[in-house]
């Protein structure tokens, strides 16, 4: 699926030089270097693959990038406008390609964006038992705390999620899981084939508050799952869910326990809402976890 | 035995004057099955904004030329290997002048690549164009096309005139 996408030129690289069950990143700027970051590090890419020279390196040019968007929109840019207009486009499996450009706007309404200037194609992976070492300090006899996952972006809390529901499957925790997978990256939209296990009930694509309410009503859930709470409505629908009494296994940005106190939208959270906050960062690389800190923001675990 | 004869090249120089003909109603019905494709895409683009590929299938199963359904059925081919509309889409069609296929090609080509509100526009606007040949081809099937026939009856009865 990622190569379908890509121009001839550039899938014919990664399919006979770059081994693609490492590849997490691939960064397309307008006359730039094209960089490719395998396990966390960058490269450069050439014609013979990998390279630290930037001499070596391709140049992507316009025509690529539009290319790699209208393969990724199906030709259908119509029809991937809402998600272009969040910045991104995603594809089957998760993949999702961030897109920079020119916003077009209209009466303070983004439009779309045009004249597409960078691409940032981000590749899922599935990396078993990756929460395990937080599996016994999340999960208690009444089912799971309330548990927010925070890194800085790229560090692996969307892994994080994925693996902790594929683990609660795993360990035979026959619980109700809806997850509202806003960009289709939890559960990597229709026939993926990323595991999150048995018990999960997907809503793909819609808003956390649509979600929330959604699932709320018709699937009675006993954890609701989500990914990057990036606002305050969707700070509201966490403590709409505590409301009604479901567990919230959650994620957001944030480089530390001190940077997420002083963030707005955490703020507007209640005090203790959050029993568990697991802190992941890319000290040794994406995926290294730092701690995992109680209601109290006392320490619980280190590594 | 006379009468066979002269009822036989009648029938085929009217055949040869129909096919002469057919070229001008072939161009008019593709002309004009390419309106209501034309139309009812752009509706499909702004409403339900489903995927280019399963817009031109859905809307080539209504198309009563031939010829466009042809061309349809090579652009989702073309879609489905994802590479950009070339002239390939045309082959098989042999009713279209080159500023005309340079036109579909265009349309073709430029399918997908815009918002909907855009999209909409930018098939307005060759929606225009096509009009334009449209108005044409029917001016030319009017003047030639019953013109080709009635030569055809008239030839087949003067050589059969001819040959008695």
């Amino acid at each position: 699926m990622l190569l379908d996408i890509l121009t001839d030129n550039l899938a014919n690289i990664f399919r006979q030089r770059v081994s693609l069950k490492d590849l997490t990143e691939i960064r397309i700027r307008r006359k730039k270097p094209i960089v490719v970051f395998v396990k966390g590090q960058p490269y450069y890419l050439s014609n013979n693959g990998l390279c630290c020279d930037i001499d070596d390196a391709l140049i992507a040019s316009q025509d690529m990038i539009n290319e790699i968007v209208y393969k990724a929109s199906d030709f259908s840019i119509y029809a991937v406008n809402e998600q272009i207009k969040q910045g991104y486009i995603m594809l089957e499996n998760g993949v999702r390609i961030g897109i920079c450009g020119n916003v077009v706007t209209e009466n303070k309404s983004i439009k779309t964006i045009v004249s597409w200037s960078s691409l940032n194609i981000r590749i899922p992976h599935q990396i078993k038992n990756f929460s395990l070492c937080c599996f016994d300090d999340i999960i208690n006899e009444n089912g799971i705390y309330n548990t927010l996952v925070i890194s800085p972006p790229g560090a692996g809390k969307t892994t994080f999620i994925r693996d902790f529901l594929y683990q609660i499957s795993n360990h035979n925790y026959c619980l109700n899981i809806s997850v509202i997978d806003e960009r289709g990256e939890i559960a990597g939209g229709d026939n993926s084939t990323l595991d999150i296990g048995n018990f999960c009930d997907v809503m793909s694509y819609s808003t956390k508050p649509d979600g929330f309410l959604k699932c709320l009503r018709s699937m009675n859930p006993n954890l609701i799952v989500t990914d990057e709470i990036g606002s305050v409505e969707d700070a509201n629908c966490l403590i709409d869910a505590m409301n009604c009494g479901v567990k919230v296994l959650a994620s957001m940005h944030a480089s530390s326990i001190e940077d997420l106190k002083s963030k707005k939208i955490f703020q507007n959270i209640p005090h203790n809402f959050f029993e568990r906050y697991i802190v992941l960062s890319k000290r040794d690389g994406p995926g290294t976890f730092e701690g995992i800190y109680n209601e109290k923001f006392a320490r619980i675990v280190k590594w | 035995m006379v009468v066979i004869l002269v009822l036989c090249v009648i029938f085929c120089f009217s055949l040869l004057g129909y096919k002469l003909a057919s070229y001008y109603i072939s161009r008019k019905k593709f002309f004009s099955s390419l309106q209501i494709f034309m139309s009812s895409f752009k509706l499909d683009v702004s409403f339900s904004q489903d995927k280019l590929k399963n817009v031109i299938e859905k809307n080539s199963a209504n198309v009563s030329s031939p010829d466009l359904t042809s061309i349809c059925s090579n652009v989702c081919s073309i879609l489905d290997n994802k590479k950009p509309i070339d002239n390939s889409i045309l082959d098989n069609v042999k009713i279209l002048k080159n500023e005309e296929k340079d036109l579909i090609i265009k349309f073709f080509s430029s399918l997908g690549k815009y918002d909907s509100t855009n999209q909409a526009k930018e098939i307005d606007s060759y929606l225009a164009k096509i009009n334009e040949m449209y108005i044409n081809a029917n001016d030319e099937c009017k003047k030639y096309a019953g013109l080709f026939i009635k030569l055809g009856v008239i030839v087949g009865v003067l050589v059969c005139l001819l040959i008695i």
